[in-house]
């Protein structure tokens, strides 16, 4: 079974290696724990694909966060399948460094799916949080509908990898 | 010697004869290195298996090995390292600080760097351990980004903290004038009725300014009660006075209170409560407080005839449901944020009479009855004011 690399990038401190570890083992700390270079982790699931329950494996990298998308982020996507990238919901410069990675692998990995989540979904308290983090403009930029995803209370997390799990065995990756 | 300085020296060669003395010294500095255990080299054949290694004891075992499996941080660069090694691809693929998770351990990082070892024509792996650099460089990525956030949420309270401050005075000018139009009214016409001259007027004129006086002052009283009931709400001192209510009761005095409102008697009240709903354990006089407050508003922002429909029931999943629907003018998204926070509503309120606090209390006693207050709403399709309560607070006895 052919292994995919999974690229989770974002600024720092956004919740990448929380969304990670609620996927993974299905557990949070609140505590944070700077995440230096990238770790590995590897994971099995069982998705759902064309109605047949699938499995996929995943090399999911947890890259180190930074405000904007450098020459390190951009070496360490080399090979991906796909990347999750990750903004904070509570930031207001969430929608801007969100799409400067989204740029950023569509031209290092052009033609690989990306999945947009926004995290820390569980302190907004609007009403629309979609309308009022101005989702919609990055569905319409990208073509990707952004998600919105706690790992604090797991919402949306197992949902975003799974995505792009289906999205990778749909391109034939 | 780094790893860069050998790809060099390995690379750069221009011719066979001159570079062998080179790459003794550079063999002899590699082993040095070796022998400390932090550096090894693999290289790999075309079948990316481990063909052979240099250095580094603890990987010897690992000839003959699949090299994605031995490092993993090369799974998805099949492509990339073919390229490398057919000279299509002149950079080495190179990954600083890699770790892999193992639960419970300090991450081990090592740097990684492939290129072509033009001399062989096979791939080289060069595997450095980063150790003592790399925990330093964490220590000052963790106190970097802490600083970082610390100041960032330092930033956001303080913005919130202005914000606030200005909504509280934006609300005290609103509340100011509020309550003087009220008071205009008492003052100025208890003058009229003291002066000497009062005695002229006839006892139907004096029962109109008394009767002015009155409701002025009902209205002030009104607006006391709900600023208090939303300060006790805002710092939790707001106490329920529980028992088991009668929901049918309940909202047929609400609806007969709110048919006589000065806003209310144009409006088409029709209400489809459930008859058969068990007693509720809540407190009486608040829970028509939610609903006279949701039907007043109702009245208020509905056209004349327009009908304004009370339900109350029993969801399927148990919990009570009480919504107040209108045909009123409805409201966007933005508005309705504004008309459910207390202290940001006035501003739009200010059109109407009233105090402009119904939403933000309705909300909050709604949540001290451990549910909570939905607004269903668009321009131009009326609004639905819709509050769950629990449905254990329903009598047991009769779950219906
Ligand atoms: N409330 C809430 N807090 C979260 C959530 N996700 C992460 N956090 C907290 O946010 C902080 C940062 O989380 P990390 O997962 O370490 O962030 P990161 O993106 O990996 O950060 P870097 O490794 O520095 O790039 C931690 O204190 C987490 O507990 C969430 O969904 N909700
Ligand atoms: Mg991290």
């Amino acid at each position: 079974m052919k292994t995919h690399k999974i690229c989770v990038l974002g600024d720092f401190g956004v919740g990448k290696t929380s969304l990670i570890r609620r996927y993974v083992f299905n557990a949070f700390a609140q505590d944070y724990h700077a995440t230096l270079g990238v770790n590995l982790y590897k994971y099995e699931d069982e998705i759902l694909f064309e109605e047949e329950p699938t499995r996929l494996r995943f090399m999911i990298w947890d890259v180190e966060g930074a405000a904007e998308p450098g020459p390190h982020a951009e070496r360490y996507v080399v090979g991906a399948s796909a990347a999750l990238i990750v903004g904070d919901a509570t930031r207001a410069t969430a929608l801007q460094t969100v799409s400067a990675y989204a740029e950023m692998f569509e031209e290092q990995a052009p033609g690989r799916p990306f999945a947009l989540a926004f995290n820390k979904a569980d302190l907004i308290a609007a009403p629309d949080p979609h309308a009022k983090l101005g989702l919609q403009e990055l569905d319409a930029r990208f073509g990707v509908e952004p998600l919105l995803t706690s790992a604090l209370t797991g919402a949306g997390v197992r949902e975003a990898f799974r995505k792009l799990g289906e999205q990778v065995l749909a391109y034939g990756l | 010697m780094t790893a860069g300085g050998m790809q060099d020296a390995s690379r750069g060669a221009p011719h066979a004869g001159a570079a062998l003395g080179e790459e003794e010294a550079l063999l002899w500095a590699a082993r040095s290195l070796f022998s400390r255990g932090d550096m090894a080299i693999a290289l790999l054949d075309a079948d990316l298996r481990v063909a052979q290694i240099l250095g580094g004891e603890k990987f010897a075992a690992v000839v003959g090995d699949d090299a994605l499996e031995v490092f993993p941080a090369l799974i998805g660069c099949e492509e990339t390292l073919e390229r490398i090694r057919s000279g299509a691809e002149p950079q080495a693929l190179s990954f600083e600080n890699i770790s892999i998770h193992s639960d419970g351990y300090a991450p081990q990082y090592v740097n990684l760097r492939v290129y072509l070892d033009p001399h062989s024509g096979h791939l080289a792996l060069v595997l450095q351990d980063a150790g003592e650099t790399a925990r330093l460089q964490r220590n000052l990525v963790q106190q970097r980004n802490e600083l970082a956030l610390a100041r960032q949420a330092l930033e956001t309270a303080r913005d919130e903290a202005l914000a606030a401050s200005r909504a509280k005075s934006s609300f005290l000018a609103n509340i100011s004038h509020e309550l003087r139009t009220p008071l205009n009214v008492v003052i100025g016409n208890a003058e009229i009725l003291r002066r000497p001259r009062a005695a002229a007027l006839s006892s139907a004129e004096a029962a109109d300014y008394a009767g002015d006086i009155l409701s002025s002052g009902e209205l002030l009283l009104d607006l006391i009660n709900d600023l208090i009931d939303l300060s006790r709400a805002e710092t939790g001192d707001l106490r329920l006075s529980e028992s088991w209510c009668d929901l049918g009761f309940i909202a047929h005095q609400s609806l007969r209170y709110a048919t006589r409102l000065e806003d209310g008697r144009d409006k088409r009240f029709v209400e489809t409560a459930d008859p058969h709903l068990p007693p509720f354990w809540g407190d009486e006089r608040r829970l028509k407080q939610i609903l006279l407050n949701l039907l007043s508003n109702a009245a208020k922002f509905s056209p004349p005839g327009g009908a304004i429909t009370l339900r109350v029931e029993r969801e399927p999943e148990g919990r009570l449901l009480l919504e107040v629907a209108d045909e009123g003018p409805g409201l966007d998204p933005s508005e309705l944020e504004v008309a459910l926070e207390p202290f940001g509503q006035l501003e739009s309120g200010k059109r109407h009479k009233g105090t402009g606090l119904g939403l933000p209390i309705v909300k909050s006693l709604a949540r001290f009855h451990g549910g909570d207050l939905q607004i269903v709403t668009a321009p131009g399709l009326g609004l639905r004011a819709q509050v769950r309560l629990p449905g254990s607070r329903f009598s047991p006895g009769d779950s219906a």
